[in-house]
């Protein structure tokens, strides 16, 4: 196992909202997903459940009711990660979060870019999407070919981010 | 962050992505996104400083023009929606804003 490659991913892995023009085969986005199934969650729950949108009319109208869209351009794909709320339990929200983090660290890996969006309006995408009644949707997650190299954001050091040691 | 208009997007198309954004906005502020509500407001106002690439009338108005560059310089600033910054901008433009109204002789 080469750790050090994976930190490197996990390091250099940046929010994407520039996108180029080349098409993402659905085989390459179907691996994302395949990143996420294997995410631990509560119980082995697996609360999640994925809506691929492709399609530019969809994704602009998703667009329009996401106020969170900040700086994005034209996605070609979007991920819809949704909630199980069969499946769901109080840690559901722990489990989508470990999801969506496979689905950012396999794409960068993979030479994809993403952005991941939360500030949308859940009643007009289930509609808009027709999604059932139990499926809840809590995040967006756009995917394309990156066409900018952000600079690194600041992190806080290690020293501000560990409040105890008990040796 | 300065947005190249698209050719293809009418006037009318451009006002309802703001009006969407307006009514999404409201919605998801008073919900659960209450902090919110001044940032996507100034969002609100920089998706309108874009209103002369549209409509003639408007194409030489300076207040709008102005308004989008102070906006800009806010987020070309990391971090901009913290408070000591953004407590700053809001300032600048309420003092742009007070220039404008004089200028536009509201107060006689």
């Amino acid at each position: 196992m080469n750790s050090k490659l994976l930190f490197q991913v996990i390091k250099n892995r940046r929010s994407i909202r520039k996108y180029g023009p080349k098409k993402v085969k659905i085989e390459k986005i179907e691996k994302l997903i395949e990143a996420a199934r294997w995410a631990p969650s509560a119980g082995n729950s697996q609360p999640w459940k994925f809506a691929i949108i492709a399609n530019k009319k969809t994704i602009n109208a998703l667009k329009m009711i996401t106020p969170g869209w900040l700086g994005v351009d034209d996605p070609p794909i979007i991920i819809v990660v949704c909630l199980d709320t069969k499946r769901a339990t109080p840690y559901s929200h722990i489990d989508v979060g470990a999801a969506m983090q496979n689905i950012l660290l396999y794409a960068h890996s993979s030479g994809l870019g993403c952005c991941t969006i939360a500030s949308f309006e859940i009643d007009s995408t289930i509609n808009l999407l027709g999604l059932p009644e139990d499926i809840k949707p809590v995040l967006f997650i756009t995917v394309g070919y990156p066409d900018q190299e952000p600079i690194n954001p600041s992190r806080l050091s290690l020293s501000e981010l560990i409040v105890k040691r008990l040796e | 962050m300065t947005r190249k208009k698209k050719e293809s997007k009418s006037g009318n198309e451009y006002l309802f992505e703001i009006i969407s954004f307006l009514i999404t906005s409201t919605k998801r502020c008073l919900n659960s996104e209450s902090e919110y509500c001044p940032t996507r407001l100034v969002q609100a106002l920089y998706q309108l400083s874009f209103l002369p690439d549209y409509i003639q009338e408007l194409k030489d108005d300076d207040f709008l023009f102005k308004m989008r560059q102070q906006i800009e310089k806010l987020y070309s600033e990391g971090d901009f929606w913290q408070k000591p910054t953004f407590k700053e901008f809001t300032n600048a433009l309420s003092n742009e804003l007070l220039d404008e109204i004089k200028k536009r002789k509201y107060i006689k």
